[in-house]
């Protein structure tokens, strides 16, 4: 079998050699090998550093693009694909179109007639019993509890026939990684992927949107959302990726609320209507009005709005009761009874506990009907399940354990077998069942609890012809041109105030960077000419960095002056960098900042996204770099931070459609800019020195705003304090000032919906406008004009300019943010007293 | 007899509530003891959406929104309800023993039965704690007659357990119930369904109202009357029939049936979620007036 084995490469014949008796690519490639085959033809030219060298690229491809959350599941994509022969694969595709018919008919009977428990295909009790028969089902329409798109998890027996693991009828995961792999696979692996006829996946997903959009065919104006519990959830990042795939709008169920029996996204806009709702969520606290689990993560009112067709909902609610012993241990009988044929696919046995005494426990697990985490293992735990069945009988039963085939993943410059289990996807539309021809293979790490975590492969199906058409290689979301405008207009008012704080924070991490770039510039000089001037620089930097009145928070107050020694500025330095508990500290800004940008990543590009990634990497290396404090350490981290934020401003003003929400980060940016400008005038230049030093100042000023150079040219005679107030904040041509970054934040509010009518002006209008008036009326000198030693009227200025921002942003948040409002319960009428 | 129902629930709150979505079930059951001639719900302020629809157990669900500021909602629902023949008749000549009509629900054999088998499961709000089991065995001796024992099972519960208002809240537990002997109508309705049920027998939670007449030679009060609940058992070739352990009586004449479920949360008579409001007092008056 395969190539003559003189010709394989060592990595490859020493697992072949290796003894195995269960292995997908050893014992079960069958009388025809040509799947694998093909694939080693390929292969066998490698040495096993290019395979290790694909298996890095691979796993580095993984990591772009997919913001790592910290509780995000950690998949290694391994560099060969699992091979399924054409054979194997119809007897898999006819057994899953068979049975995903099946449960789709005991679904609709269970929320229907309920012929099946009448006539004790399905024992009554035990359904009645189970938390996932959702009795708010019976009210819905019956059109609303039909099957979408479930999953089934198959292995291979040892005597090489497949059998099921487990249904996922609820939210079937992995579907992200699935079309993850699939494009990492064909970039890595293109020669292979053309060469072994690879059966391609496309047609599954444009027939997944074309009957979400058979849902909504009559309809001019459709919305379509991806229903994710949030950056909470394990999955978010599938999510996130599902609706940048399909384009659909990614949401919370904070976004979403119900009104006149219709569920609305809660936009910039306002409210605009939902048609169809991909939830991502369990059903059973899905609403929590009606529902007796209250979930934080409800929509109150959302069954009422099912119930008047108003809304779909996909997967449809109660489909959970298919994946119940109830069921799936008569899943057998049902076929018969209801297909009038056998399962083509076999189920596990299941015993009842009462016969445990005759049974040779060692190929059992037990399992409880109410806790479907709990698993006991017949050959180490006997005792423990022999106590538990004597205990409460009830509660339990014995399945057979599944004995996986093994296939060989890539670990350590080696091929090492581990079993796997492969998960297959089923689409139910109105012409038929649609199984993806792919699927999604991952290793067992932990056999008792099957779960995608450990090892992934793509899952590559041979064709008999050849291919045509091509893939698509990255992300292009496939999509109606329809949606397309449709789409751009509408974000959640949750990802607007998002986008505004990435705006925000990326706009403070430069400037602090650069605040402390010039600090430590600043102290150097400082140490080799040590002179009065220097010192009143330093010092002034120190206290106003100390004190946060130039980083976050901006503090208002008047300056104290504190002394400090070199070793104080040194120490300070590396807390503004890397201290979690400083609050404007560089490490904290940056981590506001990526969490901001996770919770937007379905609006990012690729490219923006991998450069989120560099900027995890800083802020672990930050964590970790607390030990080494030496001052070229510090000056490199600030590069590299300083060029990774550089690099994402660029890569997103590459890509800025202003339609779809930007102008909110561009508009984070102009105030928090802003602020800076005011805060650093209000600390460093409000006091009279002596002139070399109050110069210093500015020029300190000057270069935190990246100004300086530009005021040396344009008052090449006379440089002064008024100059540097005129240039920074009275010049409404010069981009940096504060006047264009007023001007601008103007502009870009003219992108805000509106609902005055014309001729009046917001609240937040207003307070720009003041503000812009006073820099347009003030003359640099009267700024610049100090009584005792104080420019008091510079201080009045940055004040009122600083108070009208707090204004604006305040009004921003009331007016267009406010979806954060809680819903509370209330408390139930209680039963009052009775006479007795 | 033919009653006429007003029953008013007043949420006032601290703050302003922007939006509020409520489901109420306060329309009469019409059912084979009385039939609900009207019912006409009142809500102040006016509401945005309302909508009715029948829940798994055919109770009425009205649900609504209302979208604009308030700081105080009122419920009033005002219902004319007529009870037919007086229960109990010719009940007994339906009387079985228990264990027949256990072993009838054990393997239900209509889709009759097959709903009425979903009440001899324990639920959330009546677990089968240990030894209520002992309990109700005292009541159905193994040669019993169901409607025998279930009348012994009343009375006893009437006579062990003290009513007390203000002992127990809607989230104390059963245990507690029966260790201390105490509670209020409906923690008697749950310790009597998790009697009947632990022994393999049907039975349903029942909220609704009760007349109460005033003293000899007063005038009765408004709002005096009060939201009741009791329990039912179901009897074979009969239907349901209901018990109040409260007052050890068999309703007939001052019993009316709004809702029926497997406890109280299946038939919470108003429940809601608001948005804003802050703190909220409760207020409810219930009268009935005897028409004929």
């Amino acid at each position: 079998m395969y190539i003559n084995d003189t010709t394989l490469p060592e990595w490859l014949s020493l697992y072949l050699n290796n003894s195995h008796e269960h292995d997908e690519l050893v014992n079960h490639s069958g009388l025809n090998p040509d799947h694998w085959d093909a694939l080693f033809n390929r292969l066998s030219n490698l040495t096993a550093e290019d395979i290790n060298s694909r298996a890095i690229e691979i796993n580095q491809l993984l990591q772009n693009g997919n913001i790592k959350y910290e509780s995000n599941q950690q998949c290694q994509f391994d560099p060969l694909p699992f091979m399924l022969s054409k054979d194997d694969w119809n007897s898999i595709e006819a057994g899953i179109k068979q049975r995903t018919t099946l449960l789709n008919k005991i679904q609709q009977d269970i929320y229907g007639e309920q012929k099946l428990l009448v006539d004790g295909s399905i024992p009554a009790q035990e359904l009645f019993k189970d938390k996932s028969y959702l009795r708010e089902g019976f009210s819905l329409p019956s059109n609303e509890l039909k099957l979408f798109f479930t999953a089934v998890d198959i292995y291979r027996t040892p005597t090489g026939e497949f059998k099921v693991l487990a249904d996922h009828c609820q939210c079937p995961l992995g579907l992200g990684v699935l079309l993850k792999s699939r494009i990492i696979a064909r970039r890595v692996m293109a020669e292979e992927f053309a060469e072994c006829n690879v059966q391609q996946i496309k047609k599954f997903l444009r027939a997944f949107q074309e009957t979400i959009n058979e849902y909504t065919h009559y309809m001019d104006d459709p919305r379509i959302v991806i229903l994710t519990q949030g950056i909470d959830d394990p999955n978010y990042n599938e999510h996130a990726f599902l609706s940048t795939y399909l384009g659909y709008t990614l949401v919370q169920s904070a976004d979403l609320t119900v009104r006149d029996g219709e569920v609305c996204l809660k936009s910039l806009q306002g409210l605009g209507k939902v048609n169809v709702i991909l939830r991502w969520l369990p059903d059973s606290g899905i609403d929590s009005l009606e529902q007796t689990e209250y979930s934080l993560h409800g929509i109150p009112g959302l069954l009422q709005a099912v119930r008047e067709d108003n809304v779909k909902v996909l997967n449809p609610f109660g489909s959970g009761i298919l994946s119940s012993p109830a069921v799936q241990f008569n899943l057998d009988k049902l076929s018969h009874n209801l297909l009038q044929e056998p399962l083509l696919l076999g189920q596990r046995a299941y015993h009842d506990v009462k016969d445990a005494d005759s049974l040779d426990l060692s190929t059992l697990e037990l399992m409880s009907y109410q806790d479907p985490t709990f698993k006991l293992d017949g050959s180490t735990d006997a005792e423990a399940i022999k106590l538990a069945i004597h205990k409460d009988p009830e509660q339990f039963y014995l399945q057979d354990k599944p004995i996986f085939s093994s296939a060989p993943f890539w670990e350590g410059n080696k091929l090492v077998a581990k079993p796997i289990v492969f998960r297959c996807y089923a689409l139910t539309t109105e012409h038929g069942v649609n199984v993806l021809p792919s699927a999604l293979c991952f290793s067992i790490d932990d056999i008792h609890y099957p779960s995608i975590s450990g090892g992934i492969k793509d899952t590559w199906i041979k064709t008999d012809g050849k291919i045509g058409i091509v893939e698509p290689h990255a992300i292009t979301p496939v999509r109606k041109r329809r949606d397309v405008t449709l789409l751009e207009g509408v974000i959640s008012s949750r990802t607007a105030e998002h986008l505004f704080w990435l705006g925000r924070y990326l706009e403070r991490c430069e400037n602090t960077v650069r605040i402390l770039r010039i600090f430590i510039d600043r102290c150097t000089e400082l140490s080799i000419y040590s002179d009065v001037m220097r010192q009143t620089i330093v010092t002034r930097l120190y206290t106003a960095i100390r004190t946060q009145h130039i980083v976050y928070p901006y503090v208002e107050q008047d300056l104290v002056l504190q002394d400090c020694s070199l070793e104080q500025a040194k120490n300070m330095a590396f807390e503004l960098l890397g201290d979690e508990q400083c609050a404007g500290s560089i490490i904290n800004t940056l981590k506001y900042l990526s969490n901001a940008a996770v919770q937007v990543q379905e609006l990012l590009s690729y490219d923006s996204r991998r450069i989120l990634d560099d900027i995890g990497v800083q802020i672990n290396a930050l964590k970790m770099s607390t030990a080494n404090k030496s001052s070229r350490t510090l000056q490199s981290s600030l590069d590299k931070i300083i060029g990774a934020i550089m690099a994402f401003n660029g890569s997103i003003a590459d890509c800025m459609p202003n339609s779809n929400g930007w102008f909110l980060l561009e508009m984070g940016h102009r105030v928090e800019r802003s602020l800076q400008i005011t805060s650093l005038s209000a600390a460093l230049l409000t006091e009279e020195l002596e002139e070399s030093a109050e110069i210093g100042l500015l020029e300190s000023v000057l270069t935190c705003q990246v100004s300086l150079v530009t005021h040396k040219r344009r008052y090449r005679m006379h440089q002064s304090i008024g100059t540097g107030l005129e240039l920074l904040l009275l010049d409404a041509e010069y981009p940096r000032s504060l006047l264009f970054q007023l001007e601008q934040i103007s502009l870009l509010c003219q992108h805000l919906p509106t609902k005055r009518r014309p001729g009046v002006i917001a609240a937040h209008e207003k307070a720009i406008l003041l503000s812009k008036t006073t820099c347009y009326v003030t003359e640099r000198d009267y700024l610049q004009k100090s009584t005792e030693a104080k420019r008091q009227q510079l201080v009045e200025f940055n004040h009122h300019i600083r108070s009208n921002l707090d204004t604006f942003c305040d009004v921003l948040l009331l007016q267009y943010f406010s979806h954060t409002q809680t819903a509370n319960k209330l408390n139930w009428t209680n039963i009052e007293q009775a006479q007795s | 007899m033919k009653y006429k129902i007003k029953h008013s629930t007043t949420y006032k709150y601290a703050d302003f509530v922007s939006l509020c979505q409520n489901q109420a079930r306060l329309t009469p059951k019409t059912n084979h003891k009385q039939i609900c001639h009207s019912s006409y719900i009142e809500i102040t302020p006016s509401t945005s959406y309302l909508r009715e629809y029948t829940d798994y157990f055919d109770n009425k669900v009205t649900v609504f929104e209302i979208a604009k500021q308030h700081k105080k909602l009122t419920v009033t629902m005002v219902s004319e309800v007529e009870l037919l023949v007086k229960q109990g008749s010719n009940l007994s000549s339906f009387d079985m023993p228990w264990k027949d009509a256990r072993d009838l629900l054990a393997e239900p054999k209509t889709r009759d039965l097959l709903k009425v088998s979903e009440f001899v499961l324990p639920s959330q709000l009546t677990p089968l704690e240990k030894g209520i089991q002992d309990y109700v065995l005292e009541s159905f001796t193994p040669e019993m007659n169901l409607i025998e024992g279930c009348t012994s099972l009343m009375a006893r519960i009437f006579h062990d357990f003290h009513y007390d208002p203000g002992f127990t809240t809607i989230s104390t537990p059963l245990s507690i119930v029966f260790a201390q002997k105490r509670g209020v109508c409906q923690d008697f309705a749950h310790f009597a369904l998790a009697c009947v049920r632990s022994i393999g027998l049907a039975g349903r939670y029942v909220s609704g109202y009760i007349e109460t007449l005033p003293p000899e030679g007063e005038v009765k009060l408004e709002g005096a009357d009060a939201t009741h609940a009791w329990f039912a058992i179901y009897v074979p070739n009969y239907g349901w029939v209901d018990f109040d352990p409260t007052n050890n009586v068999l309703p007939t004449e001052q019993h009316i049936t709004l809702a029926v479920g497997r406890d109280f949360s299946d038939v919470t008579p108003l429940k809601g979620v608001v948005f804003g409001g802050g703190s909220q007092v409760l207020d409810v008056a219930v009268d009935m007036l005897r028409l004929e």
